[in-house]
């Protein structure tokens, strides 16, 4: 059953398996490279997402009884096509969805003795998690307003603009600001979308009077519906049967999402909330895991 | 690409962010709309006009585009996975053998997802699909394809285009015609089209004209 079979399911010893399932030391852990990167003879480096890979793992398994080969072997016959769930218990216990690419050879180093090397696990995108990736502060980074350079990270459609520091804006977790895109004016449907390639993202959006209603949709699905950015709250969603828990403070966040090129969009509806004198919206910034 | 908004080109510029996506959707003639991308998701469609539509992540490779810019026929070329399946059969060749592929509209569009926005699109037929156990090479051909028009090489029109008294007109009248309908003497090879269309309100014309009928009549029990 895919996310639920678990190839280490304790830290430790396993009397089920008479072995730790663990790996052994010096094996690899390789982050994706999902850029295509160019760099002109005289320029900078040009970057754009194009994959969506995730993590591949090199393992190795060293002087272990037979039970442990077979059980490889059996998780590398049975989710060829499929995933299964692996669990680094000395990187903070972060699970991984993924299946093994290449073959657990085992070679016998003594007798009852088995070693396996650098077997291959690669993570697969769309996914499901039985535990999704929410370490904020270590596995997380930010995608802005603008790039370094200033270009827009952000499409838009609509009448919104780059400001340093908007003037509205109001509090935020993250304040003071760089650039962020604001509407001060919006027409009901203007956007302000991203793109990324990771699981779950957060956002701290801004509160200020001078805000408005919005809706937030990911994956083109509605996921925050009515957010009140004068003070930051909207009631609970649920759309088709997922439940977004009622937001506060201007506080958004989605952590079941597996791995893949995902898009969070804002949109405005133009109407006033609560404590409301304009209908601005702001993009402020998006924090997404990797 | 003139006319794109900035806030569609602004992104396009920074470093960083995502590659666009190609939406593929295929018609074809058995009324089967297939939508297809590199990546899963959920989509509106132009041939259906329906909003969400699931493009499922079939295509592989690269997707090639030849525009000449010219009369010379556009083409495309569009590789779809034939691996996908169940254990009997191919998710592909079973739509291949369920559905006349040769002949299918297509149309393509390499999508910015972050727009919403289509910054290039292509469509046009299908004239060959090759199939093997691996993958589908669609052979696409745009609209505009001079070549693919099948129509006589002469004028059509009220007017004959036949020369009077020609061996193709066959006349043998004394007095030569104004290459109408109505004096022609020689009808049975008329060239020309006996009804015309009223343009005249510069609209889709509704309106059917006869044109006036000849002197001479044709007896085709006659030998002439």
């Amino acid at each position: 059953m895919a996310e639920t079979d678990i190839l280490n399911p304790v830290a430790g010893w396993w009397d089920v398996l008479g072995d730790n399932p663990n790996w052994s030391y010096g094996w690899t852990r390789r982050t994706s490279q999902n850029k295509q990167i160019s760099r002109p003879r005289l320029g900078r480096r040009y970057s754009r997402e194009v994959l969506n890979a995730g993590y591949t793992l090199a393992l190795n398994w060293v002087d272990r009884p037979w039970a442990t080969v077979q059980r490889l072997k059996t998780f590398y016959e049975q989710f060829q096509g499929g995933y299964f769930t692996l669990i680094d218990r000395d990187g903070g216990n972060r699970h991984h969805v993924g299946n093994f690419t290449s073959e657990p050879n085992a070679i016998e180093t003594a007798n009852g003795k088995y070693t396996v090397q650098g077997l291959v696990f690669e993570e697969v995108p769309q996914a499901r998690m039985l535990e999704y990736p929410n370490d904020w502060d270590n596995d997380s980074h930010f995608i802005f307003a603008l790039d370094d350079y200033l270009n827009p990270l952000v499409a838009t459609q609509g009448a919104w603009a780059a400001q340093l520091t908007p003037l509205m804006a109001g509090s935020s977790l993250n304040a003071p600001s760089s650039y962020e895109w604001i509407n001060p004016a919006p027409v009901a449907g203007d956007f302000a979308q991203v793109e990324y390639v990771g699981w779950g993202f957060q956002m701290n959006l801004r509160v200020d009077p001078l805000l408005g209603l919005c809706d937030i949709y990911v994956d083109g699905v509605l996921f925050v519906q009515g957010l009140d950015l004068s003070n930051g709250t909207a009631p609970q969603t649920v759309v088709n049967g997922v439940i977004t828990p009622p937001v506060a403070n201007g506080f958004v966040q989605g952590i079941a999402m597996p791995l893949d090129k995902h898009r969070v969009k804002i949109v405005a509806r133009a109407a006033k909330g609560f404590a409301s004198t304009a209908t601005g919206v702001i993009y402020p910034q998006i924090q997404v895991m990797h | 690409m003139a006319g794109l908004p900035r806030g569609v080109t602004g992104p396009m510029s920074a470093s960083g962010g995502c590659a666009p996506v190609s939406l593929v959707e295929i018609r074809t003639l058995s009324g089967n709309t297939y939508f297809l991308s590199e990546q899963r998701g959920i989509w509106n469609s132009i041939i259906n006009g329906t909003t969400e539509n699931e493009y499922q992540d079939w295509l592989v490779g690269q997707q090639q585009f030849h525009e000449t810019g010219t009369t010379a026929t556009d083409t495309a070329s569009l590789s779809i996975q034939n691996l996908s399946g169940n254990t009997v059969e191919r998710d592909m060749a079973l739509a291949y053998a369920k559905n006349e592929f040769v002949g299918a509209f297509v149309y393509y569009r390499l999508w910015r997802a972050d727009a919403e926005t289509a910054i290039f699109t292509f469509t046009g037929n299908v004239t060959d699909a090759d199939i093997d156990e691996n993958v589908m090479d669609l052979s696409v051909e745009g609209f505009g394809n001079y070549s693919a028009v099948k129509v006589p090489s002469y004028d059509i029109d009220v007017s004959c285009p036949l020369f009077f008294g020609s061996e193709a007109c066959g006349s043998t009248s004394p007095t030569p015609c104004n290459q109408s309908y109505g004096d022609c003497s020689s009808i049975e090879r008329f060239a020309g089209i006996v009804v015309q269309w009223n343009f005249s309100n510069s609209s889709a014309p509704l309106v059917q004209i006869a044109q006036p009928a000849p002197a001479v009549s044709y007896n085709p029990a006659r030998a002439f």
